[in-house]
């Protein structure tokens, strides 16, 4: 009874006392200490929903985006020069410079049927006639299933194209799974179909993430997708908010794009390796990343394994604030085919010739914040790019181009861009009216 | 009303004391009863104060309430001291019996009325049940006075929307229009965990001037950071164990990111207002100790571009309202970096 | 980036390394090449390269033994391209091997570009800028060079330097006036000590077998171009003698080796003439001819080894008798005996190395030689009295310019 009592009795002094005693001095805690008790009669523990508590289930993601674009091109579209004759054709110009989307697709490939032999983009074919056209639909599928340390990954595009160049197709750009298997580490191993590791430029392959339309002159080499194992690990130093990565891949080819080889089996037996070492140092604003890059293997446009391609590239990325600085080198060898064939994303050609290249290009621009809820964002961009290359036996082009540009992003749905390319012919190739205005808007869903 | 709390803590200490004191004295000798002091106030209702408004009479009406219940308090007391057992275990019996007895004291009371009405035999006087376990909404209205009891409300409901996420985790809270909303006290203790690459709680309301922990209980190195304006923030990377933190000055909301796993996302919803709460997973909320008047409700989900809003009126205890949010706020294709440099999830990097 | 590259090479440690499998790479034997070849006593697609180049000084294959009756030594300050004996259409005929594209399916014509001061369609070389070199842009060591080219005119002012322009790009840089000249020529870059061989016994290269002396690329007509800056030689077979299609690929004709299967197994060619086609295997295509009768076929030619059946014979004059008993000891073809009326026919060196599939009689009855004897020396005739299982493509393509037909002296 007495204890009962004298419990009772602290009960009521401290119900008496509690809410007239005075407040703490606050004091900003330190780093890392105990938490004190919540005494907010409305206070809240949070909300987390049963999907990412201890008995989550998997997770998937539907995400996606519709690219439509707007272009006009000079001349006839296509960087070949009426009245040059030598063949091939594409081995004495630069066939990509007219692109008029995300992928680097021209206006034209019209050779006046001149023989090309497979140095070749994806084609629009518009010609100089201004046209709209939907470059892509893109949808992507990632899923990661409860309690496992598993990501799975689709992409697959639709590219509507109705004229004589190239029919619609379907494309599964990229296929693959992830595991982590170490929960103490950044260790990554994907197994499918991905992008490249090579340089930078492969993070801004899509329409909707790319600053601007158009890919550099030096893409076709670094951004394509190619069918193997990656492998990634990145070790941080976070006294110095910075951390050291390798991405590594073997892969059936190496990374040119699709139009240029054919990705989706190995040809050769002999697979292709890539590999990034980067550094990069991120704060709150300001990030810097720079890396070196290596690819060698076969060329896996032909059977044979023996003809191989080696290139190295470094890269940079400075973003402070609004402004963001990047740029990346390439400098590319093949070997001549060892067979006749040669076998491109864009069919089968006689001969593969001995190729070298070396290019880069430099990219600034200024994303200003506008504050409002529609109009996000709007950026403001250039780049020059510079590319000189050399098929064996035919002479060196050397060309470049000047592209500068606008974004406007809304609601972080839409995107609307446009763009004008001044492709120049500096040397070795005839100069050809291939200049290009183009402009793309990008749903993003 | 502290002073009526601190009083009435007092008189139920001082009647523990006595109590154990009188029941070790009963164990011995009874006590000549002791001469009653007429000096009391007598027991006669209703008190002598002036009503001019309904303020007013609510407070005669508090204070009549607590002087029944000090009187037959005391005058217990005093009976018993003098060893009329019949007339405290009246005194008492007739104490558990008023209306919105405290349940403490009903606790405090019971067993000596009880011990009472043995001591002057006869037969035991049926009493009200002993009351439950008060609710927490009871227990908040208890910790009131009882005059200010009838001046604070319950404002709950339940919220739809939130497209496929579901309502759970909307903030709710209330500003008024009919004067100054006071301002909010900071909570204290406020944890986001990192675990399993997720951070925990995902949504978090907190007020204007809280300081939240955001603790690392994962193996690997985590990050938090905002790129929400004008709370933007990098805590930067830290291992396992260490909590960094953050006060949240300014209201609205805070996306929270990890620089290094994309796929790691949350909220911090900073309400200047201390009267707010969070929905469950079924979208109900229930906002506490909100005094009458007009306000204007605002809902805040994650898939929300605004805060919705709606005007209400508190004037009852318990005000019920049905929410409804928007998903109207585009769910970002890419998760940006601590540069703003979008990532794609399935990189992991 | 050095040490990435390495890094980049050192993970791949399970790639094997091929070595070319040199049955199936493409090459480009250029005119130095082959010689080089032959100087190595070396091979060709299985063809010895001194069959198709006699080194200054040696003795040519084809006119000496057993072909002749003593060696008849190539021309002492040159080199040269073995003239080879031929049929074509039933009419004799001759050709050299002046390039070789071993693995390359086909050839592309490229631009021969000419200097004029002003442009005429009806005479587009009637004001040639003189002294100017003309510009090709493409060399030997390209899998792309064609000896094959079509004439473009540039216009440039009159008083403009010969030499002012030495490369195609300096021409598209400037923007210039360029037309088309519809003719092509056939002009491999070849050093001038290269040309068809002459015996140092002859005035000028014959064809073997019936000695009529052949058109041929005088010295003169080997002639200096700028290739990329560079000055570089080439030498001038002929004018408007072959033909393309709109894509730009140069038309090319079966060129049938007769041939044996040896002892060993492998097929070798005979020696005898070859016969020169006209279109591509099947499409019966007519010979194209110009006005005067020249061939516009045969400068490109894709090798068949042509098997001959049991029955068949080689038309070898008595007086050739080392020769006679050369082929007969091959095996594989008849050498039957010439009645001595055939012999004595004033066009009986015609059909020397001639072959028929009804030698034996046809050799001996002159009433009805020669339009009796089922002779194999055209495509049609190869191609209605043996079948396409005995008519073996090759891999080997080969610039053989035509040098004589039907008793015409083709060339420039």
């Amino acid at each position: 009874m007495r204890s009962h009592l004298a419990k009772m009795l602290c009960f009521a002094l401290g119900a008496a006392g509690s809410s007239g005693a005075a407040a703490q001095p606050r004091s900003e805690p330190p780093q890392s200490v105990q938490e004190p008790g919540p005494e907010n009669p409305n206070d809240s523990p949070g909300y987390t929903p049963d999907e990412e508590g201890p008995s989550a289930s998997g997770s998937l993601k539907l995400h996606g985006y519709i690219d439509v674009g707007f272009a006009k091109a000079q001349g006839n579209g296509s960087s070949f020069r009426q009245g040059d004759t030598r063949l091939p054709a594409d081995y004495g110009v630069d066939t990509f410079a007219p692109a008029i989307n995300s992928r680097g697709e021209v206006a034209s490939l019209d050779a006046g049927g001149r023989f090309v032999n497979g140095f070749l983009p994806y084609s629009m074919e518009i010609g100089s006639r201004a046209s709209f056209f939907i470059n892509t639909v893109n949808a992507d599928i990632q899923y990661t299933p409860p309690g496992a340390p598993l990501l799975i990954f689709a992409r697959t595009q639709l590219l509507p194209r109705f004229a004589n160049g190239t029919k619609t197709r379907v494309v599964v750009e990229q296929a693959f799974g992830r595991l982590t298997p170490f929960s103490s580490q950044e260790f990554a191993l994907s197994v499918g179909k991905f992008d490249s590791v090579f340089g930078i430029e492969y993070l801004e392959n899509q329409a909707n993430l790319r600053i601007g339309i158009t890919p550099s002159l030096i893409a076709r080499y670094t951004t394509g997708q190619s069918i193997g194992a990656k492998a990634f690990y990145r070790y941080h130093l976070p006294s110095i908010s910075s951390a050291i990565s390798i991405n590594a891949a073997v892969t059936n080819s190496g990374n040119w794009v699709e139009s240029l080889q054919t990705p989706d089996i190995s040809l050769t037996g002999v697979p292709n390796g890539t590999a990034r070492l980067g550094y990069e140092l991120n704060m709150l604003g300001f990030q810097v990343k720079v890396g070196g890059s290596g690819m060698y293997g076969p060329r896996n446009d032909q059977q044979s394994s023996a003809p191989r391609q080696r290139a190295f590239g470094v890269d940079g990325r400075v973003i402070l604030g609004w402004l963001s600085l990047s740029g990346e080198y390439i400098n590319l060898r093949e070997d001549s085919g060892a067979e006749p064939g040669k076998y491109t994303g864009t069919g089968v050609y006689p001969l593969a010739s001995g190729f070298k290249v070396d290019g880069f290009y430099n990219q600034a621009a200024v994303a200003i914040p506008t504050g409002a809820t529609s109009l996000q964002t709007v950026t403001l961009y250039a780049r020059y790019d510079r590319r000189h290359a050399e098929f064996e036996g035919f002479g060196p082009i050397l060309t470049s181009r000047w592209t500068t540009g606008a974004r406007l992003d809304f609601w972080s749905a839409l995107a609307v861009k446009a763009e004008y390319l001044f492709n120049r012919e500096n040397a070795g190739a005839p100069t050809v009216p291939n200049d290009v205005f183009t402009s793309s808007v990008v749903f993003t869903w | 009303m502290r002073k009526l709390t601190v009083i009435t803590g007092l008189m139920v200490a001082l009647v523990s004391l006595t109590a154990s004191g009188a029941t070790a004295r009963a164990k011995e000798q009874p006590h000549a009863p002791a001469a009653v002091d007429s000096s009391w106030p007598g027991e006669e209702m209703p008190l002598p104060l002036t009503v001019r408004t309904p303020d007013d009479l609510v407070f005669k009406e508090t204070a009549e309430h607590q002087y029944l219940i000090f009187n037959l308090l005391a005058s217990g007391k005093l009976a018993y001291d003098r060893g009329d057992m019949a007339t405290a275990a009246t005194k008492w019996e007739t104490l558990l019996r008023v209306p919105n007895l405290p349940a403490d004291l009903d606790r405090v009371i019971r067993p000596l009325a009880i011990d009472a009405r043995q001591r002057a035999g006869g037969a035991a006087a049926e009493l009200p049940p002993e009351p439950a376990a008060p609710s927490p909404d009871q227990a908040a209205l208890a910790a009131v006075p009882a005059a200010a009891k009838k001046r604070v409300s319950v404002v709950r409901g339940f919220v739809t929307g939130g497209g496929s996420l579901g309502a759970g985790g909307t903030v709710v809270w209330l500003k008024r229009r009919d004067g100054a909303t006071p301002q909010p006290r900071p909570s204290r203790g406020k944890t986001v965990s990192q675990k399993g690459k997720k951070f925990i709680p995902r949504v978090l309301a907190v007020p204007v001037g809280t300081t939240v922990y955001f603790r690392n209980d994962d193996e690997v190195y985590h990050n938090v950071f905002s790129l929400s304006h004008p709370n933007e923030f990098d805590l930067g990377l830290y291992q396992k164990g260490i909590s960094r933190y953050k006060t949240f000055n300014t209201a609205g909301p805070v996306d929270l990111l990890c620089n290094i796993h994309s796929s790691m996302s949350a909220y911090v919803y900073v309400v200047d207002s201390p009267y707010y709460a969070q929905a469950d997973r079924r979208g109900n909320f229930t906002i506490r100790g909100v005094p009458p008047g007009k306000y204007t409700l605002r809902a805040w989900h994650e898939t929300s571009l605004e805060p919705t809003e709606q005007p209400i009126t508190v004037k009852d205890d318990v005000v019920e309202v049905a929410v409804t949010v928007t998903s109207d706020r585009p769910a970002p294709a890419f998760v940006p970096d601590k540069a703003g440099k979008p990532r794609q999830a399935q990189l992991g990097y | 980036m050095r040490f990435t590259y390495l890094c980049a090479c050192a993970g791949i440690l399970l790639l094997r390394c091929d070595s070319v499998n040199p049955s199936t790479a493409p090459k480009v034997w250029s005119a130095v090449d082959i010689r080089d070849q032959a100087i190595a006593g070396g091979t060709i697609a299985g063809f010895s390269a001194s069959d198709w180049v006699t080194l200054r000084g040696n003795p040519i294959p084809m006119l000496s033994p057993p072909y002749g009756a003593s060696p008849r030594l190539q021309s002492a300050n040159r080199d040269g391209l073995n003239v080879m004996p031929a049929f074509s259409e039933g009419k004799t005929a001759a050709y050299a091997v002046a390039e070789a594209w071993q693995n390359i399916p086909q050839l592309w014509i490229q631009p021969w570009y000419r200097f004029v001061t002003s442009y005429n369609p009806a005479n587009p070389a009637g004001a040639p800028l003189p002294n100017a070199m003309p510009i090709v842009d493409i060399d030997t060591t390209s899998w792309f060079y064609c000896p094959f080219w079509e004439f473009i005119y540039v216009v440039v002012p009159a008083d403009t330097p010969p030499d002012k322009y030495l490369s195609a790009s300096q021409l598209f840089q400037d923007n210039l006036e360029m037309h088309r000249g519809g003719s092509g020529l056939v002009a491999p870059l070849a050093p001038g000590d290269i040309l068809p061989a002459v015996a140092q016994s002859d005035p000028s290269p014959v064809r073997p077998f019936s000695n009529d002396a052949i058109g041929t690329a005088p010295a003169g007509l080997n002639i200096p171009i700028a290739l990329k800056g560079a000055t570089r030689t080439s030498t001038l077979y002929s004018s408007g003698l072959f033909t393309w299609d709109s894509t730009g690929v140069v038309d090319q004709v079966p060129l049938f080796v007769f041939a044996r299967v040896d002892a060993s197994g492998q097929t070798v060619p005979f020696g005898l003439p070859n016969v020169i086609g006209t279109g591509p295997i099947g499409s019966g295509r007519p010979a194209r001819l110009t006005g005067s009768g020249m061939p516009q076929f045969g400068a490109l030619s894709r090798v068949y080894l042509t098997l001959l059946p049991p029955n068949a014979g080689v038309f070898i004059p008595s007086s050739q008798s080392s020769l006679r008993s050369y082929f007969a000891s091959l095996g594989g073809i008849r050498v039957d005996p010439i009645n001595p009326a055939i012999e004595a026919r004033t066009d009986a060196k015609d059909y020397s190395g001639r072959v028929a599939l009804n030698s034996a009689s046809c050799f001996s009855n002159p009433a009805t030689f020669p339009s009796g004897c089922q002779w194999l020396d055209s495509q049609a005739a190869l191609e209605i009295n043996l079948g396409p299982g005995r008519l073996l493509q090759q891999d080997l393509l080969l610039t053989s310019p035509v040098l004589y037909f039907n008793g015409l002296k083709v060339g420039l």
